[in-house]
């Protein structure tokens, strides 16, 4: 960390970058992104990486849908919040329920994020919906389908006009010993009239959070 | 001793400073050319501002002539121009959005609203220049006041300052500069002399009234009015808050600020360009200089300011 007083030390680094632009002397070593010299450090225990290199296999879509079956089988409980009813396209059943009802679900690849490659089947042209089902047919494991939500609106200042857009929130929670909730949270808006993409990477904004009682 | 501050902080409220001060100072030379050039024919030259810029080339790839309109846009409202007051204004509003964990609430909120008071103006309040203009002055000095009254004394306050001092002091050499040639002037003694001292006196008048200097000037000449006593005043009083010398002065103390009240020690560099410059301040002259040795020696004093500018910039920033 770059200070007026010199070169200051950090102890943790939540990162925002994939595994492979991570440091280009490990992973790609094309990468303009990353630190060099990260990795050595982390293995000699100089720095902590706080979503730690490997972690991103929690980022695929999939395991959401598998959590609560992760949570019966590694605590024998049922889990305390109810997942939104997710369909793995690798199962068969998961499969022929999302090619028969394309056009009310959202079906989203699994390995991506920031908004990328989601369908909205209710919002999507014919054409969109024919080129989906080929996808799905070719490379089923490659997505999930969940019904659409329909998220909340707040007023948002439009030029100079209010209007309404499509909000969501994210909640945050560290566990360790104990589990910690953070008393807020990031409220994501969707700029764009009637769209339901809140993420930041496609122009989406953030609302302040407000924790009553 | 305060925690420590980043580098990017520290460089944005230096920047921060510096337009602030830019803007305040480009609209004061404005008002006063326009002042000046109204009453006066034959000396409406709007150029000159553009040359005090070095803006030549940018002005005139879009328009064809300096006309005092033309001039008057491309300096205060035009975004294109990134020496405008509205370019000024738009980079010190996103220095001051990224350091709202370090001002006040209320300096971002002036600057903020100035900001929007500003990219509403419309091109009849551009025909109305000088009440445009202190407006804008008054803004910058609302800043100014509302920094003094509320800004936390820390490092960024140190900082911020720095770059305040260092932008007065570049903005009186450079005014200066400009107007180097009316030494000559008032030391020819040939047949013209007479409509040339005429034609001083407004140029040694707009330049003290441009560094809002004259009230100041009168305290210490309450007589008269010579070139040399003005260039004088404008370099070398360090009781007047736009001279050349009182910038060093202030720049000094602040460096002493970041090494005791912060403990940041790493001030060889910056001290030895500082008493560099300082130098070239305390054993000048402008007796006996004709319009070239003022010159050269503000062409010096501008060089040991860049230095003292990189100097900050390595040791702070880089």
């Amino acid at each position: 960390m770059k200070t007026t007083a010199g070169k200051v030390a950090v102890h943790v680094i939540y990162r925002r970058i994939d595994d492979a632009f991570l440091d280009p002397e490990v992973f790609n070593k094309e990468s303009m992104l990353g630190v060099p010299g990260l990795m050595r450090a982390y293995r000699k225990g100089n720095v902590n990486i706080a979503n730690a290199v490997g972690t991103g296999v929690a980022d695929d879509k999939a395991i959401y849908a598998y959590m609560p079956r992760i949570i019966k089988y590694y605590l024998d409980q049922d889990p305390i919040l109810q997942n939104v009813q997710t369909n793995i396209c690798r199962e068969k059943e998961g499969l022929d329920y999302t090619l028969a009802h394309l056009d009310e679900l959202v079906t989203k690849p699994v390995g991506e994020s920031g908004g990328y490659g989601v369908v909205i089947g209710p919002r999507a042209t014919k054409k969109e919906l024919r080129e989906l089902r080929a996808l799905l047919q070719k490379q089923p494991d490659n997505y999930i389908s969940q019904p659409m939500i329909n998220l909340s609106v707040t007023p948002t200042l439009i030029g100079r006009a209010v209007e309404p857009r499509h909000v969501d929130l994210r909640p945050f929670a560290v566990t360790g010993d104990s589990t910690w909730v953070l008393p807020g949270g990031l409220t994501r808006v969707a700029m764009k009239r009637g769209s339901l993409v809140v993420n930041s990477s496609q122009g989406g904004g953030t609302k302040d959070t407000w924790v009553l009682g | 001793m305060d925690s420590s501050l980043l580098t990017r902080f520290a460089e944005n409220i230096f920047w921060l400073a510096r337009y602030m001060e830019r803007i305040e100072n480009l609209a004061r030379i404005l008002d006063v050319n326009e002042t000046y050039n109204r009453g006066h024919a034959g000396d409406n030259d709007w150029s000159r501002i553009i040359r005090l810029h070095n803006d030549e080339e940018a002005f005139f790839e879009r328009h064809d002539a300096a006309t005092e309109f033309a001039v008057i846009s491309f300096y205060i409202v035009d975004r294109k121009n990134p020496n405008s007051i509205m370019s000024c204004l738009h980079f010190a509003r996103e220095n001051a959005r990224s350091l709202r964990h370090l001002i006040s609430t209320e300096m971002w909120r002036q600057i903020n609203t100035f900001y929007y008071r500003l990219r509403g103006v419309k091109t009849a309040e551009l025909r109305q220049l000088s009440e445009l203009c202190r407006e804008i002055k008054e803004a910058c000095q609302t800043h100014t006041g509302i920094t003094e009254g509320t800004f936390f004394r820390n490092q960024a306050w140190t900082f911020y300052h720095l770059g305040k001092y260092l932008e007065r002091g570049d903005q009186t050499t450079r005014l200066l500069d400009m107007r180097h040639n009316m030494l000559t002037r008032a030391d020819s003694e040939d047949g013209e002399a007479n409509a040339a001292r005429q034609l001083d006196l407004i140029e040694v008048n707009t330049l003290l009234r441009s560094l809002a200097g004259y009230h100041a000037f009168r305290l210490v000449h309450p007589a008269g009015m010579t070139a040399e006593d003005v260039v004088s005043f404008l370099l070398f009083d360090s009781r007047f808050s736009r001279s050349v010398a009182f910038s060093f002065k202030m720049v000094e103390t602040l460096i002493d600020d970041l090494s005791k009240a912060h403990n940041l020690r790493r001030n060889a560099a910056i001290r030895a360009a500082l008493t560099d410059a300082r130098y070239v301040v305390k054993t000048g002259t402008v007796a006996g200089m004709d319009a070239a040795d003022l010159h050269e020696y503000l062409d010096t004093l501008q060089v040991k300011v860049g230095v003292l500018t990189s100097a900050i910039d390595d040791t702070y920033f880089g």
